[in-house]
Formats: C-alpha cells, structure tokens, sequence
C-alpha cells in the first residue's frame, strides 16, 4: 500500500557537523540503493536513500531546505511517515569494486560495502569538503579492522585537510588507470557522478549510479522524476552505464516540481 | 519510433495492442486501439509520452498544461487508500511555453496515435489562448480539464456553471481546427447539464469522468495525509460512478465519449464501452499493473471480443443501453 506508515524515531545521531542521521523501526524489506519517501507532517515528504537496511532502518541528511531542515530536527520519539522502499539497488556482482560517494552520497555506500557478497574487495572512496564533514569515515575504518570486510580506505577534501586535496573523482580516475576494476558504485553530487561517468567511459569500466530528480509519488504514475524517458523511482534510482549514457539530462539539467528544466 | 533499450513490447502484446480487431475511431481521430493515457500520468514530459505508446496505448492525454509554470501542492500529493489513489498535485505543469518543446518531441518520434493536449485556465480567453499554443505544438485534439477553481465563484469549479463551461468551449472550438473534447466533473449533482452545454458550445466529444472529491486522515498523526487536506479520488472505487456518468450522457448526447475512472483490466474497459464509452482512458492502473498496463488492458480486450465473437471493437460501444431498465 503506497500510504505512509507511521514510525517513530528510535534514534538521532549527529553524525559529523552538518550531517544527520535519523533512526526508526520500519520491517519492510530493502536493499542498499532503495529509498524510501519521509512524510515530515505539516512540512513536506521528501525522497531519502537508507544508510541501514534491516529491520532497523536509517537515513542521514543534511540541512538544504525545509524538509531537510525539519528531518534533522527530529528527535526521539518524534512521529514520522514511511512508504516504499522503492527502486531499483545497487546489484553487485563483481570482485573488485570501486565505492565512491560524496556528501551524504555515502548513505547508500555503507550498506552496499556492508552486505556486499562475501570475497568482494573495495576501494571505497569518501569525500568531502573538509575532514570534519567526511560522512561515515569512522564506521569505515571500523568496519575494515572490526568487521574484517576487504576494504581499502581512501579520502578527498576540497581543502585538503584529509587524503587528496580536490574531488574524489580524480581518485577513482586513478584507480580505473591503474586497472584491475570490475565495476565502480556511485553515489553524491551529481557532478561527481558524471565525472566518474566520464573515467568509465574512458576506461570501459561498468558503474552504477544512483541518481536523483524531484519526486512526488515514487511509484511511476506522475513523471516527476522524468530523467531523460526514464523514471528515476520506477526505472533507477540506481542507473547503469548504457542507461547514463543515453541521458541527455545526466550532469545538465534536472526539472523542478512544475516539471521545468533547470541547470544542475 | 525510437524505443528505450528494452521497452519492445512481448510479441503477444505488440500483436494485441496492434490488432485490427481493435482499431477505431474517436470522431475524427483515429486509434490503433482504444486505451489512452489518462491526463496527470507520466505526460509531464514528451519522453514519458512515446514511452506510453511504446507500451502499446493507443493515444495519449498529455498532462494539464495552464499558461504559467506552477509548482502545485507540497507533498503528500498522492496517497492510496482502499480501492484506489488520492491526489492533490495542485496542477503542477511546466507552462505552455515550455510545453511546446516537450510536444515537439512526441511529433518529431512519429507516435501511432493521436496526441490530446489538455489544457486550463480560469476563463474563455485563457482557453483560448492555451488551445492555439496546444495546436501549434501539434496536439491533434484537445481535452479543457474544468475542474480548475473558478475566480469569481470562490470554492466552485470552472467546470461545475454550465454558461462557464458553453462560454469556454465555443471560444476554444472556436480559437482551434482541431477537435475539441470536454472533461467533466463528478462533483456535481447531474452532470447531464454540463455535458449539454459543452455539446452546445461546440464540444467533438467528452471525457468523463475526473476525479471525485474525497480525502485521507492519518489518526495516529491526526491529519490529513495530503498537504492540500483534499483531494481527488481515483482508481477502482469509482469505476461506478464513472460507468454511470458515461451511461446517463450517452443515452442522451450524440458524440463520441471518453470513458475514464478506475479502468484496470479489459473487462473494466468493456463495461465503459458498452455504457456508450468510444474509447477509454487508463491512469491509476499504471501503479498497480506498471508501465504495460495498457498493453495487458488491450490484449484482454481484444481476448474477450474473440471470444465472444465480435468482429470490431466499434460493435461493442453502447451494448448496455439496449438493456435500460
Ligand atoms: C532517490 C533519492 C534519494 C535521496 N537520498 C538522500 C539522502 O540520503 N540524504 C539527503 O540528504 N538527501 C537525499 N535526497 C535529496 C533530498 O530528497 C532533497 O535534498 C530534499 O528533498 C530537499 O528538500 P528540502 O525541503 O530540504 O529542500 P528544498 O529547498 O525544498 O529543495 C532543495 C533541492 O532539493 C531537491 N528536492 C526538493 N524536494 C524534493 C523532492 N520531493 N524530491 C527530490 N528532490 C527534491 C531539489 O533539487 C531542490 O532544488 C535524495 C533524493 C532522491 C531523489
Ligand atoms: C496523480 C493524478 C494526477 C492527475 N492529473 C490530472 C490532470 O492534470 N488533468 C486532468 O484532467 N485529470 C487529472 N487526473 C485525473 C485523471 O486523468 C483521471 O480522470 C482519473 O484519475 C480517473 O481515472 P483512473 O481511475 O484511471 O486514474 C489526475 C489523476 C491523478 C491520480
Ligand atoms: S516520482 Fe512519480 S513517477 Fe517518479
């Protein structure tokens, strides 16, 4: 049933300085790339990747507009709506995996290295604007020493205050040069998804990217999320590269909720 | 026309929604078969547009277009409930002027169908002016959606004043060549008068019926669901109030009818046809059969007419008026 489910937030972490992620108990089975829409009452719904895919499920945002706003504002025991999950995941289905996500891209990315199959290597690449605001970075060491998950860390700020100073693109361009990669996961800016389109391109390396458009139902009926023919809820949000390739819209232009199109 | 990677119908579906059993006509237009889009679904964008008749309908209502952009409600805009789906989008389109390029794309991917441009506004001039842009994009008919708020009669739809709804449908046939179809309103007492005074304005054809007023509250958050508080119902909890409507302006008006509310399966299209129903249109079904809905409304169709030994879809259309109690 497309109606919102009414959950209650069972946990708030602040989890850098401008990131937030919001807990809540919600039993419909997801997987890493799904999202679900958030019902903030008297303010918006909003589509929002999960960061935690069990039966305890998590989002993490940060403060854009209203609903961003009032998202991160929960606070334990607050009343939220839940529908979905919907989309098309992320399917993993080679050995050598490159991660790269940017912002709160790395909602996605932490299930997806998480749950990913057993015997799976990543480099997983975080980025940010300075150290502070690198989401999930603690997890991610502690996943590669606690969890004993094959993971290779790596970091890009804007201002170099961690890791390489500038994109994490430049980072994945470098590895796909040096070679030895099955496929690369994609989530953030969308700058940054175009850019890692573009090394796999160049490379002829598979990716899947997971996109985002304005959303209104999320199940495919009002075209909303219209992405060059495709529908970013229905057909993606997770994209591959035949499909990217086809979007003329990819790394241009997006529409807003009248349906216009407006630059990136 | 050019496809999506994967879009290509199954050979039993492209056999259906193609099969000459089902070609008909709509006045002057012609159908490869009789299940069109419905206004408000995925026809934001001329891309969604080919994609629906790459999944076999046979026509396409584009959504509402008015003369400025306008962002429509916040969300919640849609919810299901039982039997169907509410809606409060608020008229959300990207303009007319914008529109054009959209449609441009539909004419440039030589579509097997005809393309409805719907379109409102708040008084005969707006219409007026919007058809011309529809005409001049390539629409080859257009559909007035009146159920925008009427200025002056505050809380009343265009649609619901029958002089309003005469008015804008002779300046709009009027401004245009191309035929002009009248979508009614369920929210009313007797729709017959409306659908009079569109016939009588000059009106090719009418649609019926939008969707009917209702509304959804969450008890645990003590709301409405939708940001709009109310909002319109469609889906199978009005296919009978939809059948009804067609039935009652069928066995009085002579022109074409497009049947449309709640349509999820062939025989759901059969009852609107044999109501007096020319053609039907099909929105909410897309969320429960997906993007080939029409495809599998259409072979059921044409399986039932087979089988009961129909020669053309056309020898269906009025059946049960002969039986009127
Ligand atoms: C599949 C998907 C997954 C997402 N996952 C996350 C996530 O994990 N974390 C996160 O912080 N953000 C995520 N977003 C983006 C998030 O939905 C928007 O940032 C949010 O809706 C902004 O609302 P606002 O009121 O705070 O900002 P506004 O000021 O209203 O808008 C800022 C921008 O956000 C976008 N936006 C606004 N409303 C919507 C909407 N209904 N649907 C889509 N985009 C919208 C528009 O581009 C707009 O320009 C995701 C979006 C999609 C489509
Ligand atoms: C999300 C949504 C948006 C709609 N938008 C429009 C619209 O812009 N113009 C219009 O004339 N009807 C609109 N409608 C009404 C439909 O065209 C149709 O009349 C109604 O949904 C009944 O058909 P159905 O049960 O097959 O959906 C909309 C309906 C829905 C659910
Ligand atoms: S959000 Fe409605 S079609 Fe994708």
């Amino acid at each position: 049933m497309h109606a919102p489910t009414i959950v209650e937030v069972v946990a708030v972490e602040r989890s850098t300085p401008i990131h937030t992620t919001v807990s809540f108990d919600y039993p419909a089975p997801a997987l890493p790339g799904q999202f679900v829409m958030v019902w903030l009452p008297g303010v918006d719904e909003i589509p929002m990747s999960l960061s935690r895919t069990g039966v305890r499920k998590a989002m993490v945002a940060r403060v854009r507009g209203d609903a961003t706003a009032a998202l991160c504002a929960l606070q334990v025991g607050d009343r939220i709506g839940i529908r979905g999950p919907y989309g098309r995941p992320f399917a993993v289905t080679r050995r050598r995996n490159v991660a790269v996500g940017g912002g709160t891209g790395m909602a996605p990315l932490l299930p997806l290295v998480r749950h990913g199959p057993p015997g799976t290597h990543w480099d997983l690449i975080v980025g940010g604007a300075t150290k502070a605001e690198l989401l999930y970075l603690d997890w991610a060491a502690a996943a590669v020493s606690d969890e004993g998950l094959d993971v290779t860390l790596h970091t890009a700020t804007e201002d170099g205050s961690a890791g390489t100073r500038g994109y994490p693109t430049a980072i994945v361009e470098a590895l796909l040069a040096k070679g030895g990669i099955d496929e690369v996961f994609a989530c953030g800016p969308e700058l940054l998804m175009f850019g890692a389109f573009q090394s796999c391109e160049r490379h002829d390396v598979p990716l899947q990217a997971s996109m985002e458009r304005f959303m209104k139902c999320g199940f495919g009926i009002c075209d909303a999320c219209a992405l060059s023919g495709y529908l970013t809820c229905l057909d993606g949000p997770v994209f591959d590269r035949p499909a990217l390739r086809l979007m003329q819209e990819f790394g241009h232009s997006q529409r807003n909720a009248a349906g216009l199109p407006q630059g990136i | 026309m050019h496809t999506l990677p994967g879009d290509e119908l199954p050979d039993e579906l492209a056999g259906a929604v193609a099969d000459p059993l089902l070609a008909t006509t709509l006045g002057r237009l012609r159908l490869r078969n009789p299940i069109i889009l419905a206004s408000g679904f995925l026809g934001e964008t001329g891309q969604s547009l080919v994609r629906c008749f790459a999944h076999g309908c046979g026509g396409v209502v584009t959504k509402s277009i008015g003369t400025l952009p306008r962002l429509g409600h916040a969300n919640p805009t849609v919810v299901e409930v039982d039997g169907g789906l509410l809606n409060a989008i608020g008229l959300a389109n990207p303009g007319m002027e914008h529109y054009r390029s959209e449609l441009a794309a539909v004419r440039d991917a030589q579509v097997p169908g005809p393309i409805i441009g719907s379109i409102f506004g708040a008084d005969p001039q707006e219409f007026s002016q919007l058809a011309k842009g529809m005409a001049a994009a390539g629409a080859d008919a257009l559909e007035l959606n009146l159920s925008c708020p009427h200025v002056k009669g505050v809380g009343t739809e265009v649609g619901s004043d029958p002089r309003l709804v005469e008015q804008i449908t002779a300046a709009t046939t009027a401004a245009v060549s191309i035929p002009v179809f009248v979508k009614l309103s369920p929210n009313i007492a007797d729709i017959l008068p409306i659908a009079a005074a569109a016939v009588d304005g000059g009106a090719a054809g009418l649609t019926a019926i939008n969707t009917v007023r209702g509304m959804a509250i969450d008890v645990r958050l003590r709301r409405p669901i939708l940001s709009h508080g109310q909002g319109g119902l469609s889906g199978p909890a009005i296919r009978p109030v939809g059948v009804a409507a067609v039935f009652r302006i069928a066995s009085h008006l002579q022109v074409p009818i497009m049947g449309v509310g709640g349509i999820s399966c062939g025989a759901d299209a059969l009852e609107y046809l044999m109501a007096g129903a020319h053609a039907v249109q099909v929105g909410t079904a897309l969320m429960d059969r997906g993007p080939l809905a029409f495809a599998h409304i259409a072979t059921e169709l044409r399986d039932f007419l087979r089988v009961e030994g129909f020669g053309k879809v056309s020898e269906v259309i009025g059946l049960a008026q002969g039986e009127r109690p």
